[in-house]
This record gives structure tokens, C-alpha cells and sequence, in this order.
């Protein structure tokens, strides 16, 4: 027995050394690369550096994306408070009241797929460096950075410029720039690049007359940014891309937003959306009502809220056919018949009819507002997104660029000129109304501003006084909806001094928004931006 | 000649427990056999036998049988065993002695599961709870969280939910986690399992390890305290013996949200408060249509029985639990079998243990609940036609009827544990043992909806599917070597050991829709037309993860003389889920206990029959991360491609940055406490103070990117601490002829901190951060965790009023009032606490001969609810239903403001349930022919409840960081009454 013993006890314990050696504790996911598995083929650097433009999609349309943050704080749309919601934490009236602080959800969402993009551009970089023959693509990216450190520049200003992609830095914090300096970053990266880009037209990739598009952009808010004006350095890059000779006014003014808006030869760089396979384009679904879903016959009802602003609907000449991109009046479905209220159903029997009226940021009827139809909407989508791709550059926006700065350089015919040619496709049954005059040009805006309230301006702030305001209401017909109007209503000087709609002035450093909290908590080396805190 | 001992018991191992000598005063001239038995008939193995005043003894064989050399007929043998009475008997001239040892039902003579092992109550140094199955109420408790709610100071149980599918939410000596999980472990025979694996009825005991001297053994799972549950076992040598347990129950609604109703509907239109298009004309009492009166039956029946060498257990129990809600049902099929088999003269046992488990449950729909309130009840369930009535152009308003009768949903669960052990004893005290274990747990998910339901006729999908199927597997391997040995004023017991998991989770789903027909629900996904068109809304995906766990564990104890006793142990354990620089953690862990009582000073003071002063300390972890989560990764999007000017491509991002030094969360704890028992026993009961202090908790750090490739890192850089008491007190109030009632008291009070979000490397610069989320359409966070503060705030604007215009007048901190138009985020400050301050339990038996009642009640103090069915319903302004209380009036107004998140909808939630009232009858033994034992009872739980709280029920869910925020698509939870019986043959 003994013996027996003793052989349990030792096949035990031997049993006992060998299980115990079990401590391999090293990880391998099965659904995801690691460092290692990346290597330097053209399959997975392609698939890294993709992010770089499709980013631009989430900038664009992510929820409280770039849209949002230029269009909601401005005078032309607005999120009401609705039967539905839209409250939402008071977010939406904390953008039209100018009253927003650093937590605001706008300004994050921007700022973090920016710097999401920068990050992947820079990664980008460093990867391509290493390799031959890779000149091109580095271009390229480098041009793109400074697009988007050129949205950065408009919205925050003040924002740390991060070009290096060393990872092995763990710890690091990017320093705060000011934003003159983030100017003159942009203007030399692209200068650097200029004439190494592409003059090639790749259909949502930079080329040379995007980076172009850039520089004119920032010479154009020069004066914001910097203090200095440079309206000549405008005109230069916009002569330039006139000479390419790549890029024409499209007939139709509606062909640019068309569900197959890619043909379009207006086009500079477009952001490519897909409905199922890039970005998510749903602002037909923030914008109607969801009995409008029988209209377009989509599958998901939309939940509407964001319509526009009656005071700018009023500017507008109501034979200009871009009047037209406002969803307005009575409803139908598709098969032509009414449709009907419901969110209040003391109205389930009223037809809807979209109203020029809306009461206040605070309380809205159901159907009241023109909303936003600038990209024209498929039938049948069958998810909550379309597939129209979303021009950030195209050729009107180049005249219209050139037009201003000749404008301010006291040349007000010669810019009267290209105004005229930007009209005339507005005005295809009125031509005579297409054309205008240096003389009107430097007439005041026929925006009415002042307080608004259920039809009726309570108090009158103006608009007729406004240099340049005519212009300024040529921009509004030409780029409404098309997240310009914050830019240009600071540049005219508008945006912290009048009143419109509920809106009443709240400060002029509200010209910048103010760095996101999550960013703030994140780096302690960045500051609130002047004025806030 | 039996003779019982009525002295405290303590001094009995002294005497019996003395090293042997090395030779017998006595002459050895003959020798006594017999068994020992236990109150069932077992044999009990382990049993000490000694001659009275001698050192000469021997214990008692595995089935309870024992020889030893008497010196002549005069011998007293004494036989001791914990938990049981000590006997003396007279040899005489016997030969053959059967010995009937009776429990002693001292809390003392308890053994206590401390995981790995057991101790003896006498012993325990460390914040241990027993629960022994007495004290559990019978009938219909949906697991076994709810036969221990109520009956450990400090543990908070909890079932928000009535869906008899839902499980219990428990924890222990509060929060203890921002990020993870505060669940303790749950150890069913020392296998991680949730509290639903087993039946109730198939627990032997649950042994509570509250504080981290106890649970460091679990080294980085024991951070959040174990919950030990012990199954039925034979218990050696015994007639088989069969139990039938079974019960039917029904349920009610316990309280239902105050909706209106048609005739409120016409009164308030009568009143011009509605629009009279409003009134639709019909009557429908919408809830009513979705709800029914359920019926729940259960059968349990067990065998257990043993031979010299052999035992066994086998267990099968079914349940068919039905909702309050149609189609939410749990239908419960669990089977265990456990067989025991000594060989090579019982030096060496093998285990093999079978545990099966089915479960088909699920149905409820929160949405469906929602739209029932929310209907309008002068609408109609269907028209003319017999279709639905749906109105397509009212968001989010759908027919509650239709969507429970248009979807078929089927989920199913099963699991299985198979389990192998071997334990060798070459030596007297010392046991190695392997055991080794695989869990498997399979889901399987299907669902269909019809071209009826609001998905088609509304969004024109034509028929949904969606299938899903997941599968866990575990594999365990423990080692241990376990020994102990008395002798003399010593007992020392040690314990080395090796734990090994690997868990592997894998999985695939598919949603498809634009079907050609509704005839085959789910069960021919691949006909849907969305899913091959690359339509949004149509998915597959698979998965897959595993994770590795090593530790190698000791722990020593050490006892003088049963005054003093030491323990200490210590885990070195490493996590594959840990980062490259900490992988592997250490986690001691010491306690001790002076047992004043048994001192000789204290020998004059007769009322005080325990004393004993406990003080311990320990450090233990937990994991809060999922696997690869201290890795660099980079992901390719499934559905999002970019165009490269030609052609769409794949995207690879990062999706984690990389954290080599990812680790556990720790948890530092002081406890001290003290045992009682007065008057002879009568009065018993523990005072537990702790003061825990968790470090290092992992938090999801926002990071600047770049340099960073993702916006997030989760590191360990939070703390916060928890400081708390518990009482306990059993009282065995009377006890006098036929009646007797015992009463047990239970009280926990904890405060809890955040101390730190912050450490040098990941900060959060306002040292604050907001949880919680009203849902659509208020969209506000609800909480807010500030550094100094307690966790569970709730953060918002604090209404006082209502404006001229009927909106929101709201007030700020430095008591500056506004218009809650006019109102920034500055404005809003601290308006509550979801956490309660102090839990109460007091649990009564009574008996009076045959008769048997016992009434558990318990409540929750010093906390609030954010009530969000009145703050979405209790509002005049919506388009859809509403409370009836909506149009109270507020100073003197009703609202005319949209729903809104103010402190009006938060309330006081103080509580006192009568948890359980069961009143059972013992049918007199041989009344029922072949029947040995029954025992018949009528139960009722959640009988009452008193409370200010204006909703269905206070207690809400108190997980996570927002705590008390009773959501409106909870199942209401239910009252249940009972009728159940007990055979035994």
C-alpha cells in the first residue's frame, strides 16, 4: 500500500508541476490588427490613409457636426423647440442664442474627428516618408492637413498645430497656437506643396485648385484671422483656378445638390457620401416632419425639426429659383395626395403645410418653417441617410470669392459682373433680374433684423446700414444651407451685433467658438478661448 | 446515557484536541466499533472520538465508522464534531456503539465556507455571513439573489424589474467601481456562475465573504466580495431519501402608473383642457390588452443517498414562470447530478458533478409597455377591416397591441458544467485535490416580425428577422493542497494552491428583412431581399474574445487555545486583460480574532456566552476590462468604404490606443468587528465597521489626439472610498411550550467618496465628469461625479415654482431665480442622492406547534428617484397620453412647458416592504402514507409597501454611476401569491 501511495503522491505532484506551468497570459484578438500586423503594403497604408478623406464625412454630417455649427448660430436656421423635442438639453437654442460654453456638443464633435483626421494624416505621413516614390501622395496629404487645419482656424482660432506622428511619446500634449499663427502655418504648408500638387481633377481627392480653394478662403477672412486684409492674394488664387479652365458655372443651380451630383463640373472638392457605405448624410431626417417620409417614401420617418429663419426667407426675390432648395407649403405624398399633421393630434386631420411663420426658438407648431431641401432627396431610401455627395469648393464659391474682394477693393462694376453671372441661372424666366450693378452691390442688406416673434419683428435692428449688405444677401441666396453663413456674417460684421429671429447679441469673442471641455480636460497646456470660461 | 452539553461548546476542542501521547496510561484490552450518524442517518466521517480525560482518541472513517482500544467498561467516550452537540457515552460491555449525534443549532457551531475550504464559525476572523437554507422563504423566488435579500447586513439586493426572467442586482458595502462592474463574485461549489445556474431549492448554504481579508483569496475577482453558495450533497452513509418541493404562483401588477383613461379623456375636453378632436371616440384600457393574470408552476425532485464508499445526489427541477406582460415567459429546465466514490480504504475520493441547465424566456418589450401608457384611450385596437390601427405620422407612437402580437420572439439559454475531481489523503489532515471543470453556455436569439407590424406598415420593410447565436466556453483547472492538524492549544490549518480559467466567447448575428412571405418567421433568413441589396438596417457579424486568468494562492491559520486565531493568505495572480507592465498583481490579506469570552476572566460573567473582537485587512482586485483592451488595435469599418476617384476601398482606423500599464482596480480594506451571543445564546449578532479604499479604477480618459490615435484610453486612475457598518442581530424572542419566535435584524449603513479621478498621466482638469441619460426626447445627463463628492448625485435644475407663464421657475445655487428659459448650465446644482444612506431587514419565524409563519420586511433610507414617468408623462403639454396627475396644479397653474429634467420629478424614495409573508403547516409524520415529511404553505411577496415614492416602486436600479434613476420602460415589478408543498419519502 505504501508504494501505492508513494506512486499517487508523485504522479500527483508531477501532475501538480506540469498544470502549474500554465501562466501564458499573452493577448491576440481575432478581430483586429496589432502594431505588428501592419507592415508597409500598399493594401493596409491605403486603408490607413483612407480615414483621411472620409473623415471629412463625420466633420461634415456627424451629429453636431460642421453643418450644425455654421448654420445654427447664424440667421438662416434654427432648431425649434418642436411637439417632437428638439430641446435636447436647450443645445440647439444654446447655438441660436449665442449662448453656448465649452461643453456644448457642437464645437466636440468638430473638433474631434478634425483632429481624428489630422491624426491619420499624420501617421499617413510618417509611414509614406519612409518609402520611395511616394512624393505625390505626400502632397496631397499635406494640402488636405491644412484643409482641415483651415476648419479649425475659422471655428476655434486659437487651436495646437501637430504635425508629428511619434507615437513611442506617450505623455506627449500639443501646445496651443494662436491663431495667426495657425494662419501662417496653413499658408506655408500650401505654398510649400503648390506646385508639387496634382492639376489633375480626381473626384473627391485635393488637387492644386482645392489648395488653391484654401488659400483664397483664408486671404478672403485674412482680416479676422490676422488684422490684416489680403484681398489682392485672394483674386490671385481664384485667377489661377479660372485659368485651369477645369470648372464651370453648372446650368442648373440644382444639379450641384442632385442625388448623382458627381457629373457636376462646378465641383472643386466634394465630400463623397454613399447611403450605405460612406458618411451618413441625414439631414432630410433632422429637417421634416415625419409625415413627410410619405413623400420621399422612406423607410425610416423622419424627425424633424431645423427649418428656416422667416426674417431670411423675406430677403429672398421670390422669383430666384434657389428660393426653391426651402421645402414649403402644402404636402403630398408621393402618389400626389395630402398628408396630414399627427404630432398634435388635434391636427391629425390638417394637411401639413410647411409655414414661412415659425413662432419662437421656444415654441413651435408642428408645421411651421420652411425646411432644408438643399440636397435633393431619393425616393425609397431605405435607411436614414442619402447618397448626394456635399460640395465644400465649387466654382460659384470662387467668383462669389473674387466678386468680394473686388468689391472691397472699390472695383464694385467689375464685381457687379460675375455677381450678374452667378444670377443668371436663378433667374432663367426673369433675366432682366439676374443682372445687378456695382451701385446695388454696395447698398445696404434687405435683411429686416431684429427681434422676432409669432410673424412679427418686435424690434427693429436694422440691416439697410450694413457695408456691402447686399452682398452679403447674395452669399445667403447663393450658399444657404451650405454651412458658409457663420463666415460670412462675421466678415460683414453682423454675426455678435444684430438681433434676429429669438437671437440678441451675446459677445464678440462668440466669433470663435470656444475649445471643447473634453479637449480642455484632456491637455492641460490648452486655455479656454478670450471670453470664455 | 446521552447527555446534553449545555456549556458554551468552546472548551471542548481543549480537551479533546491534545497531541497524542506517545504511549497509553491505560491497558488496551478490547476493542469498541460503531457509527456515528447524524440526525438524517448519515454516517458522519470526521468525527472525534476520545476517551473522557485522556489524550487517547481516533475520528471516525468516511462512512461514519470508528474502532478504538477501551481500557475497560467504565470508558466514557466523548464525541465532538462541528456544528454538532458533543455526546458521551458509557461503553459498558458493549462491543458495538451506535452514536445519533443532534446538531447544535448555536450560530458557534457553524462551519463557514471561506473559499478553498471551510472554518469553523468559532474561528472566523475575517467579515463572513452565513446563510443556511432555514432561513430562506419557500414558493416563488425567481433565483437564489432573492432567498438572500434581507438576510446579510451589507449585501443590497434588489429586483427592479418584475420580468420573471430578470435577475437580481446586488451589491456589496457600496459602489466600488466606476467603470466595471460593483457585482460581487458568485461562486456556486467554487465555479463562477450567476445566480441563476442552480434552482434554489438545490442550495445547501451561501456563505457571504464581505470584506477583502476574506475575499483576497480571490485575489483579482474578489474585489467586490464573494458570494459563496454551497450545493446539496449526501453526507455519507444513508438511506436514499426523495424530496418533492412544488408551488403554483400567480402575480399582480403591484402598483400601476396613473394614466388617464376615456371618461378623464372626455372630462378634461369637457373642461377645455383637450382638444375635443382629441376624443376618438372608443374606450380601450390599452395596458389591459397587453397584460394578463399569469400562472408559474414548479416541480423540484431530488434523490440523495450513500453507501459506505458512495454517494450521490441527483436533482431536476422545471419551472414555467409567466409574466405579467403576454409572451414574457421563463420556462426553466435544470438537472445536477453529483457522485462521490472513495477508494484504496478511503485515501482517495473521486468527484465527477453534471450540471445542465435549459431556459427559454424572454418577450417583454419596455417600448411596448411605453406605447400602452402612452395611447390614447379613446382610440381603438383595430378597425372595420380587423387591421391594426396605426398612425403612421405620430412619432414614435405605435400600436402597443399589434407590436406584441406581430413579433414572435424566442430566446433560449443553456448551459453546461461538467466537473471531475480528485482528492488524496495520504496523511492524516492533508488533502491535494485537482479538479477540473468545463462551462459551456449557448444563446440562441430569433425573432420575427410580421408584415403587420408597424415595421412594414410604417417603414415598408416587409418582415424583419433577426437570428444571433453566442457560446462561452470555460475551462478551469484548480490544484490544492489543503492541511490541518490540532494539537494541543494549537490548530493550524494551511493552504497552497493554483487556479486556472481560460474563457472563450464567440458569436454571429444576422438581421435581414424584405421578406416574401411571413410563413417561415426567422427560419429562412437568407430569403429576405435586404440583406443581398446591401440595404441599410440588414447586418451580419461574427465575434469572437477570450481572456486567461493564472493565480497561485496560500493561506495560513493559526489558532491558541480558541482565544486567539490569525489568518493570512495571499494571491499572486496575472490577467492576459492586464497590460504588458502588469500583468501579474499581489493581494495578501490578514486577520485576527480574540475570543474574549473564552478567556478565564471573563468566566464569571454568565450573561455573555461569545464575545469575540475581529479586526482584519486585506487587499483584493478586480478586472474591469474586456480583452485586448491594453493593446494598440486597428479595425476595419464593416460598412463604410472610401472613394478613392475610382473605386470603394476598406478603412482601417485605430480603435484603442495602447496601455501597457492596464491593471486591476484595488481594493485596501480595514474591517473591524465584533461577535456576540448573551443570555445563553438567545441574543447573538455581529457589528462590522469597514473602511475600504479603492485605487487605481479604471475610467475612460478622454486624451488629445493626436498624439494619440484614439480619442480614449481606459486607464486606472480614479478612487474613491466606502465607509460602512452592518449589524446583525438574532434574537430567539420566545420559546414556551408550543410557540416560538425568532427574529433576526439586519441594518448596513454606507457613505461613500470619489476621492481622485485624476493620477500624473490621465486627468480629467474639472475634476468632474456627467453619467446618467434622461433618453429621448429631454436629452440631459442626469448625474454628475465630482471629485470630494458622494457618487450617485443627482445634477440638474432645481425647480421652485412655475413662472407667470406656467414654465419652469428654476433656482441656482447662490439662490438667484429665473425662468427655466433664461436658465445656463451654471444654474443647475446637486438635487439628490440615488444611493441609499442605510438599509433595515428584520426577518420573523414564528412557530406554533405544526404552524409555521414567518414575515420578512426591509427598506432602503435616505435616498431619492428620479421619477421619469412623470417626467415624461406628467406633463399637459404632450401629444400623446398623460398622467392624470398632469394637470395638478403647480402654484396654482398647470404646466405649460415641454418635458423637462427639473428636480420636481426627483423624489424622497424611503421605503419599508413587506417583503414575504409565508405561512406553512408540517403535516404530522405517517399521516400521508409513504410520505416521511410534508410540509404545505401559501406565500405572499411584496405584499406592502410603504413609501412617499410617487412611481410603481422605489426600488430602482442602483448600478452604475447613475443610480436611482427609475426608468418608464421598466416592467413593473409584480406581488406574488403562492401555494407550494414539501414531501419527503
Amino acid at each position: 500500500m505504501t508504494s501505492l501511495y508513494k506512486r499517487i503522491s508523485v504522479s500527483l505532484l508531477s501532475l501538480f508541476v506540469v498544470l502549474m506551468s500554465c501562466t501564458d497570459l499573452d493577448e491576440r484578438p481575432y478581430d483586429n490588427l496589432l502594431e505588428g500586423d501592419l507592415g508597409t503594403s500598399p493594401e493596409i497604408l491605403d486603408a490607413l490613409t483612407a480615414p483621411a478623406y472620409t473623415i471629412l464625412t463625420d466633420v461634415m454630417f456627424g451629429w453636431t457636426g460642421y453643418f450644425d455649427l455654421q448654420e445654427e448660430c447664424a440667421d438662416a436656421i434654427v432648431t425649434p423647440a418642436r411637439p417632437n423635442g428638439w430641446v435636447d438639453g436647450g443645445i440647439y437654442r444654446a447655438m441660436h442664442m449665442h449662448t453656448w460654453n465649452s461643453f456644448q456638443g457642437h464645437g466636440a464633435g468638430v473638433w474631434g474627428n478634425i483632429y481624428r483626421a489630422l491624426s491619420v494624416l499624420n501617421g499617413a505621413l510618417l509611414n509614406y516618408r519612409e518609402l520611395e516614390g511616394t512624393e505625390d501622395i505626400i502632397n496631397e496629404l499635406r494640402a488636405l492637413r491644412a484643409l482641415y487645419y483651415y476648419l479649425l482656424l475659422d471655428s476655434f482660432g486659437n487651436v495646437p498645430i501637430v504635425t508629428e506622428a511619434d507615437l513611442t511619446k506617450v505623455g506627449f500634449t500639443p501646445e496651443q497656437s494662436s491663431r495667426a499663427d495657425v494662419f501662417k502655418f496653413i499658408e506655408n504648408e500650401l505654398n510649400e506643396v503648390m506646385d508639387d500638387l496634382s492639376e489633375e481633377k480626381v473626384y473627391g481627392r485635393m488637387n492644386k485648385w482645392a489648395a488653391k480653394m484654401i488659400l483664397a478662403k483664408i486671404y478672403l477672412n485674412a482680416e479676422i484671422y490676422t488684422g490684416t486684409p489680403r484681398w489682392d492674394d485672394a483674386i490671385v488664387q481664384i485667377n489661377d483656378i479660372e485659368a485651369s479652365n477645369l470648372y464651370i458655372l453648372e446650368p442648373t443651380y440644382r444639379a450641384n445638390f442632385a442625388v448623382h451630383n458627381e457629373s457636376s463640373q462646378e465641383q472643386i472638392l466634394s465630400i463623397v457620401f454613399d447611403a450605405t457605405r460612406a458618411g451618413w448624410l441625414h439631414y432630410p431626417w433632422k429637417t421634416l416632419h415625419p409625415s413627410s417620409g410619405a413623400t420621399y417614401n422612406l423607410a425610416v420617418q423622419p424627425w424633424g425639426g431645423s427649418c428656416a429663419i422667416p426674417q431670411f426667407i423675406d430677403t429672398y426675390d421670390t422669383e430666384d429659383d434657389r428660393l426653391n432648395i426651402w421645402i414649403k407649403g402644402p404636402q403630398f405624398d408621393s402618389k400626389g395626395m395630402p398628408i396630414y399633421n399627427g404630432l398634435d393630434p388635434a391636427l391629425k386631420d390638417v394637411q401639413l403645410n410647411y409655414t414661412k411663420q415659425v413662432n419662437s426658438v421656444d415654441k413651435t407648431a408642428e408645421y411651421e418653417g420652411y425646411r432644408i431641401g438643399k440636397f435633393e432627396i431619393e425616393k425609397g431610401v431605405t435607411g436614414s441617410a442619402i447618397s448626394n455627395d456635399v460640395p465644400l469648393f465649387r466654382y460659384a464659391d470662387a467668383l462669389m470669392i473674387k466678386a468680394e474682394c473686388l468689391l472691397r477693393k472699390g472695383q464694385a462694376n467689375e464685381a457687379a459682373g460675375i455677381v450678374s453671372e452667378v444670377r443668371k441661372r436663378a433667374f432663367v424666366n426673369s433675366p432682366e433680374k439676374a443682372t445687378v450693378t456695382g451701385a446695388d452691390l454696395l447698398k445696404g442688406s434687405v435683411y429686416k433684423y431684429g427681434t422676432y416673434e409669432a410673424g412679427k419683428i418686435l424690434v427693429d435692428d436694422g440691416g439697410s446700414e450694413i457695408q456691402f449688405g447686399r452682398f452679403l444677401d447674395e452669399l445667403g441666396y447663393e450658399f444657404a444651407a451650405e454651412f458658409h453663413r457663420r463666415q460670412d456674417l462675421i466678415r460683414f460684421g453682423v454675426f455678435t451685433k444684430k438681433h434676429w429671429f429669438s437671437h440678441k447679441p451675446n459677445g464678440d469673442h462668440r466669433i470663435i467658438f470656444d475649445i471643447p471641455q473634453s479637449v480642455l480636460d484632456a491637455n492641460p497646456k490648452l486655455k479656454h478661448n478670450p471670453g470664455y470660461q | 446515557m446521552k447527555k446534553r452539553i449545555t456549556l458554551p461548546f468552546f472548551w471542548l476542542p481543549l480537551l479533546l484536541l491534545i497531541i497524542p501521547a506517545a504511549g497509553s496510561v491505560y491497558a488496551q484490552n478490547r476493542v469498541v466499533t460503531g457509527t456515528v450518524k447524524s440526525e438524517t442517518g448519515e454516517g458522519m466521517p470526521g468525527v472525534n472520538v476520545v476517551i473522557k480525560n485522556t489524550v487517547t482518541g481516533t475520528t471516525t472513517d468516511a462512512s461514519g465508522r470508528f474502532s478504538l482500544p477501551v481500557p475497560g467498561d467504565e470508558t466514557i467516550l466523548v464525541f465532538t464534531f462541528v456544528g454538532y452537540s458533543t455526546t458521551e457515552l458509557t461503553v459498558g460491555t458493549q462491543t458495538t456503539l451506535n452514536v445519533d449525534l443532534k446538531p447544535d443549532l448555536a450560530a458557534l457551531q457553524e462551519v463557514v465556507v471561506i473559499g478553498y475550504g471551510s472554518q469553523r464559525r468559532a474561528d472566523v476572523t475575517t467579515a463572513v455571513a452565513h446563510v443556511s437554507p432555514e432561513t430562506f422563504v419557500p414558493g416563488a423566488v425567481r433565483n437564489a439573489g432573492e432567498l438572500l435579500r434581507g438576510k446579510v447586513a451589507g449585501l443590497a439586493i434588489s429586483t427592479p424589474s418584475g420580468d420573471p426572467a430578470a435577475g437580481s442586482e446586488i451589491l456589496l458595502r457600496g459602489i466600488t467601481s466606476i467603470y466595471g462592474s460593483s457585482a460581487p463574485l458568485v461562486l456556486i461549489d467554487g465555479y463562477t456562475g450567476d445566480l441563476n445556474a442552480i434552482s434554489p431549492n438545490d442550495i445547501e448554504s451561501v456563505d457571504v465573504l464581505k470584506d477583502a481579508s476574506a475575499a483576497a483569496i480571490y485575489g483579482t475577482r474578489g474585489k467586490n466580495g464573494v458570494i459563496l453558495i454551497t450545493t446539496k450533497k449526501a453526507k455519507g452513509e444513508m438511506t436514499p431519501v426523495v424530496e418533492y418541493s412544488g408551488y403554483v404562483a400567480t402575480d399582480r401588477m403591484q402598483r400601476k402608473a396613473d394614466f388617464m383613461d376615456a371618461a378623464d379623456v372626455r372630462q378634461r375636453v369637457s373642461e377645455g383642457l383637450i382638444d375635443p378632436s382629441y376624443d376618438l371616440g372608443n374606450d380601450t384600457d390599452w395596458l389591459k390588452q397587453i397584460t394578463r393574470t399569469p400562472v408559474t408552476h414548479y416541480h423540484n425532485i431530488s434523490l440523495r443517498g450513500g453507501t459506505s464508499r458512495t454517494r450521490y445526489v441527483a436533482v431536476a427541477n422545471y419551472k414555467m414562470a409567466q409574466g405579467i406582460f403576454q409572451k414574457s415567459d421563463n420556462e426553466e429546465f435544470k438537472v445536477r447530478m453529483d457522485l462521490d466514490h472513495y477508494l484504496i480504504a478511503d485515501k482517495l475520493k473521486v468527484n465527477v458533478n453534471v450540471l445542465k441547465g435549459m431556459q427559454s424566456y424572454g418577450g417583454f418589450d419596455g417600448f411596448s409597455y411605453r406605447q400602452a401608457l402612452i395611447r390614447n384611450p379613446t382610440d381603438r385596437i383595430t378597425d372595420d377591416a380587423g387591421k391594426w390601427v396605426e398612425h403612421t405620422g405620430q412619432f414614435q407612437y405605435e400600436n402597443p397591441v399589434a407590436r406584441v402580437r406581430e413579433e414572435n420572439v424566442d430566446n433560449s439559454n443553456e448551459w453546461t458544467w461538467l466537473t471531475g475531481g480528485v482528492s488524496f489523503y495520504p496523511v492524516d489532515g492533508l488533502e491535494l485535490k485537482v479538479v477540473g471543470s468545463q462551462h459551456t453556455r449557448a444563446i440562441d436569439v430569433g425573432s420575427y416580425q410580421t408584415r403587420n407590424h408597424i415595421s412594414t406598415v410604417r417603414d415598408g420593410k416587409n418582415g424583419v428577422a433577426y437570428i444571433a447565436h453566442d457560446k462561452t466556453v470555460e475551462n478551469f483547472l484548480d490544484l490544492t493542497a489543503d492541511y490541518s492538524k490540532a494539537f494541543g492549544n494549537h490548530r493550524i490549518s494551511a493552504l497552497l494552491g493554483y487556479s486556472y480559467v481560460d474563457s472563450t466567447y464567440s458569436g454571429s448575428s444576422i438581421t435581414n428583412f424584405d421578406f416574401p412571405t411571413d410563413l417561415f418567421s426567422y427560419h429562412s433568413i437568407e430569403t429576405g431581399r435586404a440583406l443581398r441589396e446591401g440595404r441599410e438596417g440588414a447586418s451580419v457579424n461574427s465575434y469572437k474574445n477570450d481572456w486567461t486568468l493564472v493565480g497561485f494562492f496560500g493561506r495560513i491559520g493559526y489558532g491558541f487555545k480558541d482565544r486567539y486565531n490569525v489568518l493570512a493568505s495571499l494571491r499572486y495572480e496575472g490577467s492576459s486583460r492586464f497590460g504588458d507592465n502588469n500583468k501579474w498583481g499581489m493581494f495578501p490579506a490578514i486577520s485576527a480574532g480574540w475570543t474574549i469570552s473564552n478567556e478565564d476572566f471573563m468566566s464569571s460573567v454568565g450573561m455573555v456566552s461569545n464575545l469575540k473582537l475581529r479586526a482584519g485587512f486585506g487587499q483584493t482586485g478586480s478586472i474591469s476590462v474586456a480583452p485586448y483592451s491594453s493593446l494598440m488595435r486597428y479595425g476595419y469599418q464593416p460598412s463604410r468604404f472610401y472613394f478613392d476617384g475610382e473605386r470603394w476601398r476598406s478603412i482601417l482606423t485605430a480603435v484603442s490606443n495602447y496601455n501597457p500599464n492596464l491593471g486591476w482596480e484595488t481594493n485596501t480594506e480595514y474591517n473591524i468587528g465584533i461577535d456576540f451571543g448573551i443570555m445563553n445564546g438567545r441574543v447573538t449578532g455581529a457589528v462590522d465597521y469597514y473602511d475600504r479604499r479603492l485605487d487605481d479604477l479604471v475610467y475612460l480618459y478622454p486624451v488629445p489626439v493626436p498624439p494619440n490615435q484614439f480619442s480614449t484610453t481606459l486607464a486606472n486612475a480614479a478612487s474613491l472610498t466606502n465607509k460602512g457598518i452592518e449589524v446583525s442581530v438574532n434574537i430567539e424572542v420566545l420559546k414556551k411550550g408550543k410557540f416560538e419566535w425568532n427574529t433576526n435584524v439586519n441594518y448596513s449603513a454606507n457613505r461613500n467618496r470619489l476621492t481622485s479621478i485624476s493620477n500624473d498621466e490621465f486627468k480629467i482638469e474639472n475634476d468632474f465628469f456627467y453619467a446618467g441619460y434622461t433618453g429621448d426626447p429631454v436629452q440631459m445627463s442626469t448625474h454628475k461625479l465630482e471629485k470630494g463628492k458622494a457618487i450617485g448625485s443627482f445634477f440638474g435644475y432645481k425647480s421652485v415654482g412655475l413662472t407667470e407663464d406656467a414654465v419652469w421657475l428654476i433656482e441656482n445655487e447662490a439662490g438667484e431665480r429665473k425662468s427655466i428659459r433664461d436658465a445656463k448650465d451654471d444654474d443647475r446644482q446637486i438635487l439628490g442622492n440615488g444611493l441609499p444612506k442605510s438599509y433595515l431587514a428584520w426577518n420573523n419565524t414564528f412557530r406554533y406547534g405544526n404552524f409555521d409563519l414567518s414575515v420578512t420586511m426591509r427598506g432602503a433610507f435616505g435616498y431619492q428617484v428620479l421619477n421619469y414617468q412623470r417626467m415624461y408623462y406628467e406633463n399637459p403639454t404632450i401629444a400623446y397620453n398623460r398622467l392624470r396627475s398632469a394637470y395638478d396644479l403647480i402654484d396654482g397653474k398647470v404646466l405649460n412647458y415641454g418635458q423637462a429634467y427639473v428636480s420636481h420629478y426627483i423624489e424622497d424614495a424611503d421605503f419599508w416592504k413587506i417583503d414575504n409573508v409565508t405561512l406553512g403547516y408540517r403535516v404530522p409524520a405517517n399521516t400521508i402514507p409513504a410520505v416521511k415529511a410534508a410540509h404545505l404553505y401559501v406565500a405572499a411577496s411584496n405584499l406592502a409597501i410603504i413609501t412617499g415614492y410617487k412611481g410603481i416602486d422605489p426600488e430602482v436600479t442602483r448600478k452604475g454611476m447613475a443610480p436611482g434613476n427609475d426608468d418608464r420602460d421598466k416592467y413593473p415589478t409584480v406581488r406574488t401569491f403562492t401555494l407550494g408543498m414539501n414531501l419527503t419519502f
